[in-house]
């Protein structure tokens, strides 16, 4: 007989999902069916939640990290953050390939899930390194940075670190506009931040709008005109990005 | 707003408003090649806003596909000297200006707190005299660490001919020194820079890579890790030569680049395609700037810093020239048949970043990959290798990929364009 397909039911978090992983490994299942609470999809077979629960998910990525170093737990945490759609599976293959083989599971390219994970975390780690450079702060009255973008994956806590380093004594804001998520630093500690308006306009300092002119005076000057190529700067620089720049002026 | 000590600048030069300057003097540095801000990992001591991150950050490309990481910018533009090649020359009817340390100070704090920049790369035409030029980017420099505690990176631009005195408050608060070697060889270079000279450029060249390499030995014979010596450049230091501006050939100006490479042990050789910016009739006629070669130059220079390649392997008395139609390793391998193919299940590290359409990451990727069993043709394109070149020149378990012979002729038309692949191709069938 074969056994009822089984269809794992977690919470949209890091957490929820490894929780997930951890039941479905405790079956030793291969192959499951994994998907987000409250999608409301109907299943053929009663689908089996998974109640997150803080301590099994960090067992299960102990163990990960025991099995496959530290950047086994990143290629999860990065898969994760990519917000791709079906996802969960080819996570699930890298993690028990992770736990069975070890650290050299990174070379396993050949294998689909493994390749497809491994790209995930190379797309995520771009795209969060291209936006600390593409990210603009803005100055507003009180002193405090407000910077505002839209990133392809959830990048903004990967980005953070960078700015802790960069601005350790300034007050500054992130905010992902996309997801409606943003964090703020003050000096000592981040803190999650509910709210955050869309417009900053009235609150900008004084010099604020005679430097972003400076910038794009500059921006401007600095391009080659004999060298003009277009198509090699959105190469870089896809202009879905643009819309947060202050130097592209459309 | 921070003014800065008010030093002279000539008095006959009107100075235009801020937004202006900033303007004339992006356009004046616009053609140095040189916006990389990595290779620096310098926590300096003091530092209370900026880090460098050690694999550099691209801020912004410009309408030229040129990644802008720094504040690129010169001090002033008014210049005593007359290169021929040289948008700043002398002669050259063009607007002036001239920053003071006070404004550029602020520039680079105020550009560095929104996330425009990493940092500043300073340059400056020759202003009355190599000191009183080199003086004042120095004071920018120093400025920037001591009274605002800027850790964000530096590069500064090296006056030839500027005292040795200078070149150390330079090393000292910069990450990055350079000195530009302008030229490929000393004929040229007296020819069109007749007030530059071959020493000029070696001599603080020569001063900067002992300096570096001094340190170095200084912090090894200390015993605690933690009683390090100042720090002198730690990004170490890089050079640019123009090239198409003069008659030299590409395998003279890699021989150079290799020696620079070698013996002072350089980061890296800017070439910039000579973009005619004078009539001179010292200089070529050119419709547009010799943008393919300098391309070919950059691979070939890639092939010698990363690939185990040595320049002379790139060359013979045939070829003095990179070839315009293929990559140089791919012209490479077409003049050594016997060297392929090559298995992708055996071939040792070196032998497979010889092979064209594989790079260095593709190359790791075999070798992590083969040690779960073997690699076969159509794996090696899931590992990331270039199946269009690479497919003429290596194997996998015996096997070319997609039906591919051993055949270098065919793989030298097909390269060059002069033949299609012609594999046999599946047809997607038609839908309607």
């Amino acid at each position: 007989m074969n056994p009822t397909p089984r269809v794992f039911i977690y919470e949209n978090s890091f957490e929820g999902l490894l929780c997930a992983f951890a039941a479905a490994d405790r079956e030793e299942l291969e192959q499951c069916g994994f998907a987000v609470q409250g999608e409301g999809r109907t299943w053929l077979w009663p689908p089996t939640p998974v109640p997150v629960q803080v301590e099994t998910a960090v067992e299960f990525l102990e163990r990960l990290r025991r099995a496959g170093g530290r950047q086994a737990v990143l290629h999860m945490m990065y898969g994760f953050l990519a917000e791709v759609q079906k996802a969960e599976q080819p996570l699930y293959t890298f993690a028990l390939q992770t736990l069975r083989v070890g650290k050299s599971v990174l070379g396993m390219r050949t294998n689909t899930a493994v390749r497809q994970v491994a790209d995930w975390k190379l797309k995520v780690g771009k795209e969060a390194h291209r936006m600390t450079g593409l990210l603009r702060f803005m100055e507003l009255q009180d002193g405090t940075l407000y910077a505002r973008f839209e990133p392809d994956h959830n990048v903004l806590l990967l980005v953070t670190s960078h700015f802790q380093r960069r601005f350790p004594l300034d007050n500054w804001v992130i905010h992902d506009q996309r997801r409606g998520l943003a964090i703020a630093w003050d000096g000592k500690n981040l803190h999650p931040v509910v709210g955050v308006p869309g417009n900053v306009d009235d609150l900008l300092s004084r010099r604020e709008i005679s430097f972003q002119r400076l910038w794009q005076e500059y921006v401007q000057a600095l391009a080659v005109p004999e060298r003009h190529n277009p198509r090699l700067q959105r190469r870089f620089m896809p202009s879905r990005y643009w819309k947060h720049l202050v130097e592209q002026i459309f | 707003m921070n003014d800065g000590p008010r030093h002279g600048v000539p008095a006959v030069i009107h100075q235009p408003d801020m937004t202006r300057k900033v303007a004339i003097l992006a356009e004046s540095a616009r053609y140095d090649v040189s916006c990389s801000s990595s290779g620096s990992r310098a926590v300096r001591p003091g530092a209370v806003q900026g880090a460098p991150a050690h694999s550099g950050i691209c801020h912004s490309w410009s309408a030229d596909g040129r990644c802008i990481s720094l504040l690129k910018i010169l001090y002033t533009n008014v210049c005593e000297y007359n290169c021929a090649y040289c948008i700043n020359r002398s002669d050259n009817d063009l607007p002036r200006a001239t920053f003071t340390v006070g404004q550029l100070v602020d520039l680079t704090l105020n550009f560095y707190r929104r996330n425009y920049i990493e940092g500043l790369f300073l340059s400056s035409a020759v202003c009355r005299n190599p000191d009183w030029t080199m003086e004042r980017m120095v004071l920018v420099v120093e400025q920037l660490r001591r009274v605002h505690g800027f850790g964000g990176y530096i590069h500064l631009k090296v006056i030839p001919g500027s005292a040795p005195e200078l070149l150390e408050r330079a090393g000292l608060a910069a990450d990055r020194l350079s000195v530009n070697i302008e030229l490929p060889s000393e004929a040229s270079l007296r020819s069109l820079a007749p007030q530059k000279t071959r020493e000029g450029v070696l001599l603080p060249m020569l001063r900067i890579s002992e300096r570096i390499g001094n340190i170095a030995d200084n912090r090894r014979s200390f015993p605690v890790r933690t009683m390090k010596g100042p720090l002198f450049a730690p990004a170490g230091q890089s050079t640019q030569l123009i090239v198409g501006a003069s008659p030299e050939p590409d395998r003279q100006i890699l021989r150079l680049a290799e020696a620079l490479y070698g013996r002072f042990g350089l980061k890296r050789v800017y070439y910039s395609g000579y973009i005619p910016v004078s009539q001179d009739s010292r200089l070529p006629a050119l419709n547009a700037p010799p943008l393919l070669r300098e391309h070919r130059l950059y691979q070939a220079d890639w092939l010698v810093r990363f690939y185990g390649f040595q320049s002379a392997e790139l060359f013979d008395d045939q070829h003095e020239w990179l070839d315009d139609q293929i990559d140089p390793k791919a012209a490479w391998a077409l003049r050594h048949p016997d060297l392929f193919p090559v298995e992708a299940n055996r071939a040792s590290l070196e032998k497979l970043l010889r092979i064209p359409g594989i790079g260095v990451r593709s190359a790791r990727r075999i070798i992590a990959a083969r040690r779960f069993g073997p690699l076969h043709p159509e794996d090696l394109k899931k590992l990331g290798v270039v199946m269009k070149r690479a497919r003429f020149f290596v194997t996998a378990s015996g096997k070319f990929w997609n039906s591919t012979t051993w055949d270098p002729v065919r793989a030298e038309r097909v390269l060059r364009g002069l033949e299609k692949s012609g594999t046999p191709r599946m047809r997607q069938l038609p839908l309607w």
